[in-house]
């Protein structure tokens, strides 16, 4: 499962991809500059944001540089993060991958991926 | 413009020399030294820098990841990056980006503090001009056909940029958080700049496909929208004196505006169900903006929902969320596009 994460965000131009629960924790997170962010200080308004999404299953939000994608799996949201260069198509078959194997995937075995990268 | 140099080394030794020479030839530039990249990282977001110099031991992915973000974020800052041996990694980033210098192990501290020295004379070796509009000089450098660097600091927003030439020909544009044409657009904006010319580009990839006249004409027409939208805004200071105002026109204008743009385009005409204003997206593009500030991914311009149903939505922000119901095989992207124009 981590891998397909990782073939998303070996699509060129992708900044990032995070995957958190239903209620907002952050249970995966990477980005091509790790550095750069740190979710976890964000903890409280990325849990508001997830509160606004309020079940929808796609959303795209396009920014002056870059555009966010967002959706929503059985057990939480998927985001991308990517620049408006990036070959949207492309991302948008990824994560269309990633939904599919996610819904074919156990619960528990969506516990080990996440719980590796999971962050107290 | 108060510039600094920054030095990302555990060892003191090479500040020191560089700071010396600073202090000899350019009294108005500071030297700091910092020791871990999330610090400099701090700094390059808030500080004028204008030099960085990065001392490595093995390149890392992590030291990878920051001199790309440095060369790709900060195109008018030039970085020298000393390290133990030119990886394709770093020779792949050279070649993209040309203000990075890649110094090899073992190094003199005199070469570098040259080299920095050497820089900052470049950076205004054509000159330097205060309190002009941006506009009006960069014509002239199209019809000289100049080939030069300019570096701007606009007075109002205290917002950095820099603008690329070769012959005259305008090859990027850089400001925080945006390159290309839409930095292009901003710079031209500016009323009030110092600028600093400086006799050479290091830029060799053309990022905007216009011509200058035409740049300039479109960063006219944004400020100009801008102008009115600001002109279209209540005034609050008369709603607290107790006169009312009409929003309704005001706000029936931008629907309408954005109607007639978007029902012109022959090819998504059709797909489009619906346009109207809807408060009930306010507070997922409220929390969108915040994520695109954190992200430094710039102003929110469209949001694209699909809720499962047989319509999806484009969300307009605005001082009234402006909702362009569509047919899913309408080609969004394209219309998204139109909207963003």
């Amino acid at each position: 499962m981590e891998d397909s994460l990782l073939d998303i965000l070996r699509i060129q131009n992708v900044k990032g991809v995070i995957f958190s629960s239903l209620d907002g924790d952050i249970l995966y997170e990477r980005f091509v500059e790790q550095w750069r962010f740190n979710l976890n200080e964000k903890k409280v308004w990325w849990g508001l944001f997830i509160h606004s999404l309020n079940g929808i299953m796609r959303v795209e939000m396009v920014y002056d540089t870059d555009r966010l994608f967002i959706r929503q799996a059985k057990e939480g949201y998927l985001f991308v993060l990517a620049s408006n260069s990036a070959p949207m198509a492309m991302i948008r078959l990824q994560c269309d991958l990633f939904l599919s194997k996610m819904e074919k995937s156990t619960k528990k075995g969506l516990n080990i991926l996440f719980s590796r990268t999971k962050k107290v | 413009m108060n510039s600094k140099v920054i030095i990302i080394d555990q060892d003191i030794h090479l500040f020191k020399m560089v700071e010396d020479a600073i202090k000899k030839h350019h009294r108005d530039v500071d030297c700091i030294k910092v020791s871990t990249i999330d610090n400099a990282v701090k700094m390059l977001k808030t500080e004028p820098i204008a030099v960085i110099a990065s001392v490595f031991n093995a390149l890392t992915a992590r030291d990878l990841a920051f001199i790309n973000y440095v060369a790709d974020s900060f195109t008018d800052i030039l970085h020298i990056v000393i390290g133990e041996n030119e990886s394709d990694a770093i020779r792949s980033i050279i070649k993209n980006e040309g203000n990075i210098d890649y110094l090899k192990k073992p190094y003199k501290p005199e070469t570098v503090a040259i080299k920095i020295i050497n820089i900052l004379n470049q950076q205004k070796d054509g000159g330097a001009l205060y309190n002009v509009s941006s506009s009006m000089i960069l014509q002239i450098i199209q019809m000289e056909q100049r080939t030069c660097t300019i570096r701007l600091l606009d007075h109002k927003s205290n917002k950095r940029g820099a603008l690329y030439f070769m012959d005259g020909r305008i090859l990027d544009a850089w400001v925080a958080g945006k390159r290309g044409e839409l930095a292009a657009y901003e710079i031209f904006s500016w009323d009030n700049v110092s600028l600093f010319i400086q006799n050479s580009c290091y830029q060799t990839k053309k990022r905007i496909e216009g011509e200058l006249q035409a740049i300039l004409l479109e960063a006219m027409r944004l400020k100009d929208e801008a102008v009115l939208k600001k002109a279209d805004e209540p005034d609050l200071s008369l709603e607290e004196d107790g006169i009312l105002i009409d929003e309704g026109e005001a706000v029936s204008d931008g629907l309408d505006r954005l109607r007639d743009k978007i029902t012109k385009d022959q090819a998504s005409k059709d797909t489009i169900l619906d346009i109207y204003e809807d408060e009930k997206w306010n507070n997922l593009l409220s929390q969108a903006r915040t994520i695109g500030t954190f992200f430094g991914s710039g102003e929110l311009r469209v949001g694209c929902v699909e809720e499962g149903g047989k319509q999806d939505y484009l969300l307009v922000p605005g001082k009234h969320t402006v909702v362009i119901a569509i047919e899913q095989r309408c080609p969004r992207d394209k219309l998204i596009k139109l909207i963003m124009s």
